[in-house]
């Protein structure tokens, strides 16, 4: 029944955008075709900027929860983090029309000091950890660098948000957002592409945190056991034995995570201004298949030309994320059907 | 250097960083959600300033502070009915006198949101009260409002507060910011409370006070203000008539996929598809929803039940049931996957004791399989509730209005009403912060609803995770 259901749900799709399909049946007039071109456009900018932020974070958490964390510390981390996942989309698209868009326009420097401090000074960080850590009693102990990172990255926020102004000041004429605007010659919106790739970014690590660290985890204890029986260290095992083994479980959370990306309605429909335009501006507006569904379909005549051509945008959609999907659990697939041969 | 580089502890610390960036972010979004909503509740003190203007002349303000930046005060000076917009940037500079005088009053009116003043005196068919004690002969003229008004009762029954007047309980006179006399009736006015006076524990007192009251009362009339008790009453009702067609679809169909199908090509197809389907985005669930249930099925039920042509249409349009039957079909691939999971973790030998003791299947499922899935399943489903309770996309197509005034369930026969149209807290959120006109005065609100959907689904979450964690305990994994 419930597959019957299913593939009701596809015949529907598939029946009300036949006339536009078939040879025979009425074309898309250009308006349609505009309307299609720009949502697709737009739903694979969005998506991408939110994998340009959300891919190294959900990684790097998924390595290091996976490798390197005790268990009893994992069980409670893990879930934290999954979380994430569960802060419903609209409240994240209110939380990006209120209080981040305003806060971005102001502090875009900030953000571009934290990518380039934070890892800089975490490395530094574990360095001097390493090579003093007897000495000057440091925390070394492994599996909980998190938490002591936890104020390493509050404290580079904190400097970055002081440097903000003066480094603004000096550097781009007082206004970073601006300064970038004029070099790039366009003009710009509060709610822009920059926003919505932050905010979908949130709603995306969760999805890919999730499936990679399975993976990661799944890796049998014999090979990274054996590794560094053979005097690898945890990180050489973790790059030379385990990130390989998983890499087809890695590029399946990433395709789940951008399928997700690109299905994403309320978050795009409150947190980016509406604009047909095809372009990779990250300070213009954008507009999306899935929000253009929200937006247009109730409104429109059941059966007309608007409401067939949001169907096809919502056929699509379900085309692309179901085939996306699919090869990234054959993906599972097969590396667990690799992990039980092991 | 290089050596250290090499043996990576470096790299390890950075991998660290991103969980910590990571929690980071979760933590920080609560909590800005939980200040932006939880902060009007407070009773927060009023300021009367003398300010000056650019001309040269000074004004009286009166409001409650609510941001402080860059020498700048937003200013919350309530009155609307009387002075336009209720927000006020000011200048600090230009601030000459500063005082929080202890008579300042604020009323929590019916329309209007809130008003800030100082109470003359209370007032009864044209005639001022003689008494020493204004505010007790307020307070006391407030409580007779409350309990005898049947308003009050009907307010809970019915989804809008109709705003009826109910018989002159007189006025009561204030002095507001600009000097002038202004005569509230006492009908209009739902609480009033004088916030420079109050101690610490009653201010608290006063927080959960005002909560609650945003939790269990209606909107106000004019839709700005009062509280979500039909959104969360709708998202209730719904989520659980959605519980009951998914449940026993979605336990059934996992069952056949892991113990019934003959595992080849075929069920391992279906596996992969139900899989994608988990990924497919709501909004495509949505527009299959508006087409084939609203138009296609309700459409048609109409016609069949009501003859053609009946306007309003009745289940030809978006309704409670069309939403519940579509989030159940959203929800469907989780239920599948966490069922077929939780069956195929247990042991082989629990399943072939039972044959050999000459069980069939059926025996063997009922009393053995499932018992021991039970819990896995269980999780699955509360996951898949919680991803329902806060999937507002295809509720944007699918009858969920701004507000509506009966309930979807409620005394009068056959009491569930299932074509009628509802509230619901994740789209309370998306209307009132993004949506509506007067946008300063629903934000806060928006905000209210954004914590309140957090905390339901949070803890639908944390009940999952318990429940997989004694699993675990049990299995002894």
């Amino acid at each position: 029944m419930a597959f019957t259901a299913f593939a009701l749900m596809l015949v529907y799709l598939l029946w009300v955008v036949s006339p536009l399909l078939l040879p025979a049946g009425n074309r898309l007039t250009a308006e349609a075709v505009l309307t299609l071109r720009a949502g697709i456009y737009g739903t694979m900018k969005a998506a991408s900027f939110s994998l340009i932020f959300a891919v190294p974070l959900a990684l790097m958490a998924a390595i290091y929860s996976a490798c390197f964390m005790a268990p009893r510390v994992r069980c409670v981390v893990k879930p934290v983090i999954e979380m994430m996942a569960a802060v419903p989309t609209v409240v994240l698209g209110l939380v990006a029309v209120a209080c981040f868009a305003p806060w971005l326009e102001r502090h875009l420097l900030v953000v571009v000091l934290m990518v380039l401090l934070a890892p800089a000074a975490l490395i530094g960080w574990g360095w001097i950890s390493h090579r003093y850590g007897d000495r000057l009693n440091l925390p070394v102990s492994t599996s909980l660098e998190w938490l002591y990172a936890l104020p390493v990255v509050a404290g580079i926020f904190l400097v970055s948000t002081w440097l903000n102004e003066p480094v603004q000041a000096l550097l781009f004429d007082g206004d970073m957002g601006q300064w970038l605007i004029t070099l790039m010659g366009t003009n710009a919106q509060q709610r822009n592409g920059l926003v919505v790739g932050f905010v979908l970014g949130f709603a995306t690590i969760p999805v890919i945190f999730s499936i990679a660290e399975d993976a990661l985890h799944a890796v049998p204890k014999s090979l990274s056991n054996g590794s560094l029986a053979l005097g690898a260290t945890p990180w050489q095992t973790v790059t030379k034995v385990i990130l390989p083994t998983a890499g087809s479980g890695l590029v399946s959370a990433v395709m789940i995570g951008f399928g997700r990306a690109v299905g994403e309605t309320m978050i795009v429909l409150m947190a980016v201004a509406r604009m047909p335009i095809m372009d990779w501006n990250p300070f213009q507006g954008l507009q999306t298949l899935a929000a253009e569904i929200a937006l247009g379909l109730g409104g429109s005549e059941a059966g007309g030309e608007l409401y067939r051509t949001l169907v096809l945008a919502a056929l699509l959609l379900f085309a692309f994320t179901f085939v996306t999907n699919a090869v990234a659990e054959v993906f599972r697939e097969r590396l667990r059907e690799k992990y039980l041969a092991l | 250097m290089k050596n250290r580089l090499k043996s990576g502890t470096p790299w390890i610390w950075l991998n660290a960083g991103a969980v910590a960036v990571c929690i980071s972010l979760l933590l920080v979004l609560i909590a800005v959600t939980a200040v932006r909503g939880l902060a009007q509740f407070w009773p927060a003190q009023v300021h009367e300033m003398l300010y000056q203007l650019p001309d040269g002349g000074a004004v009286t303000v009166v409001g409650q502070i609510l941001a402080e930046e860059r020498g700048r005060i937003l200013l919350r000076t309530g009155n609307r009915a009387t002075s336009g917009s209720e927000l006020m940037w000011i200048l600090e500079p230009r601030v000459l006198q500063h005082t929080t005088p202890l008579s300042m009053a604020v009323f929590g009116r019916k329309e209007g949101g809130v008003f800030f003043g100082k109470i003359i005196g209370v007032k009864t068919s044209g005639d001022l009260i003689r008494t020493r004690d204004v505010w007790g002969e307020l307070q006391a003229r407030l409580r007779w409002v409350q309990g005898v008004d049947p308003q009050i009762d009907q307010g809970v029954d019915q989804g809008v507060d109709q705003g009826d007047q109910g018989p002159d309980r007189g006025s009561v006179l204030v002095l507001v910011a600009d000097g002038t006399e202004i005569e509230l009736p006492i009908n209009s006015i739902l609480d009033a409370w004088q916030p420079n006076r109050m101690h610490y524990s009653q201010r608290l007192v006063h927080f959960f006070g005002q909560f609650w009251s945003f939790i269990i009362d209606g909107p106000h009339v004019d839709g700005v203000g009062g509280g979500v008790y039909p959104a969360i009453f709708g998202t209730v009702v719904m989520v659980l008539l959605m519980t009951v067609f998914l449940m026993p679809v979605g336990v059934a169909a996992g069952i056949y996929l892991r113990e019934y199908a003959h595992q080849g090509w075929l069920a391992r197809t279906a596996r992969v598809a139900v899989r994608s389907l988990a990924g497919v985005p709501s909004i495509v669930y949505g527009v299959f929803g508006l087409g084939f249930f609203v138009y296609t099925l309700g459409g048609g039920l109409d016609r069949l039940v009501l003859g053609s042509g009946t306007f309003p249409p009745v289940f030809g349009t978006g309704g409670l049931l069309w939403a519940s039957l579509t989030l159940a079909l959203l929800s469907l691939p989780v239920v599948i996957v966490a069922t077929e999971e939780s069956l195929s973790l247990i042991p082989r030998g629990i399943r072939e004791g039972s044959f050999a003791l000459g069980a069939t299947q059926w025996e063997t499922l009922r009393h053995m399989v499932l018992p021991i899935a039970g819990p896995g399943i269980l999780t699955g489903l509360i996951l898949a509730v919680a991803r329902a309770a806060g999937a507002v996309a295809p509720l944007v197509l699918l009858g969920v209005v701004q507000s509506a005034a009966l309930l979807p369930f409620d005394g009068t026969a056959p009491f569930l009403h299932l074509e009628r149209k509802f509230m619901h807290l994740g789209f309370h959120v998306y209307d009132a912060g993004f949506l509506s006109l007067n946008i300063d005065a629903t934000r806060a609100p928006a905000f209210a609803s954004a914590i309140l959907l957090v905390a339901v689904i949070f803890s639908l979450n944390f009940a999952a995770i318990r429940l997989r964690g004694s699993l675990r305990f049990k299995s002894g994994d």
